[in-house]
């Protein structure tokens, strides 16, 4: 019997067909804007959130973050047609990196929602400048916050 | 779901052959040892507690998150086998526990455990209000410590997402703890037991408990105000020598006259001879305090295992006394020099360290310390400051008398004279 307190494998468990079906399926959505996705590159994009996963210490329970970071983001008009899938790919990493810095504290919709309105506005479509400058201070600010919270309540 | 098991299969699981500390893992594994459960079976239980993890991590992001760290997964994880395992253990005997676990029934025994956390979270807080308002007056501050800090546990436990953790700072320690044991369970059998140590304690008289902690601290030379000690088990003890040389359970207060009736009692006698003493003297002692519930009896009979080879070992050294705690103003005695008031403030110590450092000469160097340090306490902080190398040590030892130095070891080994009287050699501790 594997371990029975094995909670990896949550996220260590083979691709199922099911999963990148749900991740094609948002092609539907994001073909309006001339985006889409192939089967290899959908494979790729769940891969990619079982690795990023894996090396933040995570455990997922499905695949709703990565389509939900793939229909928010797909009418970015700095997304292009060449870049989708790389583009995709390193906002789930970022999505990730994200939830452990904030400790959990965001939900997932409202931390893709700060994530698009970064990478829309001040980022202009740069993935860098969305991850080492806008998210890195809104994490600073964010700690300072749960400080000053935690110190009000006397703790 | 079609398993390969057959109700009929000869052979049921023992309830001893399984782990009462991971019960339903021990089953699971003795079931599939034995060939009553498949690997498909196995697996679909595996399936069953993932469900229901995820059905936590759903309610501990409140909803808005899917994911967590993996360390928090794994305690909820360990939270929820907790109460499947209360579950499981209340149920009449392991085959039922099984036969719930193969028909899909994990959430229900989750459930069935939860109600069983509650209950015991509940009895637990009320037996702690019982403890409070019947605590023993004596001045040990880690009694008094642990009970003080149990108020921020109830406040903090957690039964759905850390049901397993004991998050309290308990310094007291009972006579036979079960530490084993984790979460709301071990709480309730820790209090269990010290509200049963402490009612036994408060058969005797108040001021006899105060006199005997204050003898103990004398002969082992620790302040038994701060010192980790368990109070019934001093009491115990001189209870065992009263019934010993008395008769009479309810008495603390041993004189010489009573030392000298058991040495000579115990004077050539055989360990088994000894224990069957030992054994008889306890159920003496519980039935002459009105102790007769089974449990109890059985607690204070236990102890035989731990008092009997610190007596066989006091006997075999001379050291009886260090076992029976007589009850003596020995004023020669009171002689550790510990003063607090009389220690040097911190500056005075690193500048006497600072110029430790820089002298050269051994001998100098010990002069310095001998001139400086005045107070015990002070002497072991500079033994502790890495001030002094190799024969360093030596050539201050050397200058120092046979009190002081008898003193000295008696200070730094007070914990190894205290738990083996007897078998305690300075000579060894040296190598």
């Amino acid at each position: 019997m594997k371990n029975i307190l094995d909670v990896f494998r949550f996220h260590t468990a083979d691709i199922s067909q099911n999963s990148l079906n749900e991740v094609l399926q948002t092609n539907q959505e994001s073909q309006k804007y001339g985006l889409v996705l192939t089967d290899a590159e959908a494979r790729g994009l769940v891969e990619t959130r079982n690795q990023v996963i894996s090396g933040h210490g995570r455990v997922e329970l499905g695949i709703e973050p990565v389509k939900k970071i793939i229909r928010t983001f797909c009418n970015s008009p700095y997304i292009y047609p060449s870049e989708y899938a790389i583009t995709m790919s390193e906002l789930i990493e970022i999505f990730y990196y994200m939830k452990n810095e904030t400790g959990d504290r965001i939900g997932d919709d409202e931390l893709i929602g700060i994530m698009y309105e970064y990478f829309n506005g001040s980022c202009r479509g740069s993935l860098e400048l969305l991850k080492d400058r806008e998210m890195a201070l809104f994490v600073r600010q964010f700690r300072r916050d749960l400080q000053g919270n935690r110190e009000g309540d006397g703790i | 779901m079609k398993h390969n098991i057959s109700p009929d299969q000869p052979g049921r699981i023992p309830r001893e052959r399984l782990d009462p500390y991971h019960y339903t893992i021990s089953l699971i594994q003795e079931a599939t040892r034995s060939g009553r459960m498949d690997q498909a079976a196995a697996e679909e239980i595996q399936v069953q507690l993932m469900d229901l993890l995820a059905e936590l991590i759903l309610r501990y992001n409140g909803g808005e998150s899917t994911s967590l760290k993996t360390e928090t997964a794994q305690r909820i994880l360990l939270s929820i086998l907790y109460s499947v395992d209360a579950g499981m253990r209340s149920l009449d005997d392991p085959e039922e526990g099984l036969s719930r676990l193969k028909t899909g029934k994990v959430k229900e025994v989750y459930k069935l455990g939860l109600d069983l956390i509650a209950s015991c979270l509940e009895q637990t807080r009320q037996m702690y209000e019982e403890i409070v308002n019947n605590k023993l007056d004596i001045p040990n501050i880690a009694y008094h410590s642990t009970l003080n800090s149990l108020p921020d546990f109830f406040k903090h436990y957690d039964m759905i997402f850390s049901a397993h953790d004991t998050m309290a700072d308990i310094d007291y320690p009972l006579l036979f703890d079960d530490m084993k044991i984790e979460g709301i369970f071990y709480i309730h059998q820790y209090l269990q037991k010290l509200a049963f140590e402490t009612a036994f304690c408060r058969l005797f008289r108040l001021t006899d408990v105060k006199k005997l902690l204050s003898n103990y601290g004398r002969v082992y030379r620790i302040n038994y105000r701060e010192a980790l000690i368990n109070v019934f088990e001093i009491v115990l003890t001189n209870s065992i020598f009263a019934v010993l040389s008395d008769g009479r359970a309810d008495v603390l207060r041993l004189s010489r006259v009573q030392y000298m009736q058991v040495k000579n009692q115990f004077a050539r006698v055989d360990p088994v001879q000894c224990r069957r003493t030992i054994d008889q003297a306890l159920l003496d002692l519980a039935a002459g305090l009105g102790i007769h519930q089974t449990e109890w009896r059985d607690y204070i009979c236990k102890f035989t295992s731990v008092f009997l080879p610190r007596l066989l070992s006091a006997l075999d050294n001379d050291c009886l006394d260090h076992v029976m705690i007589l009850d003596e103003d020995m004023k020669t005695h009171v002689d550790i020099v510990l003063g607090e008031g009389k220690r040097m403030d911190d500056e005075k110590f690193r500048s006497l360290v600072d110029h430790i450092l820089a002298c050269p000469d051994r001998e100098e160097k010990a002069a310095i310390i001998a001139a400086n340090t005045h107070s015990a306490c002070d002497f072991i902080d500079v033994l502790e400051a890495d001030c002094l190398f190799g024969d360093e040590y030596a050539a201050l030892f050397s200058i120092l008398g046979e009190m002081e130095l008898s003193m000295l070891a008696r200070i730094v080994f007070a914990d190894e004279i205290r738990t083996a009287p007897g078998k305690f050699s300075l000579a060894q501790e040296m190598e």
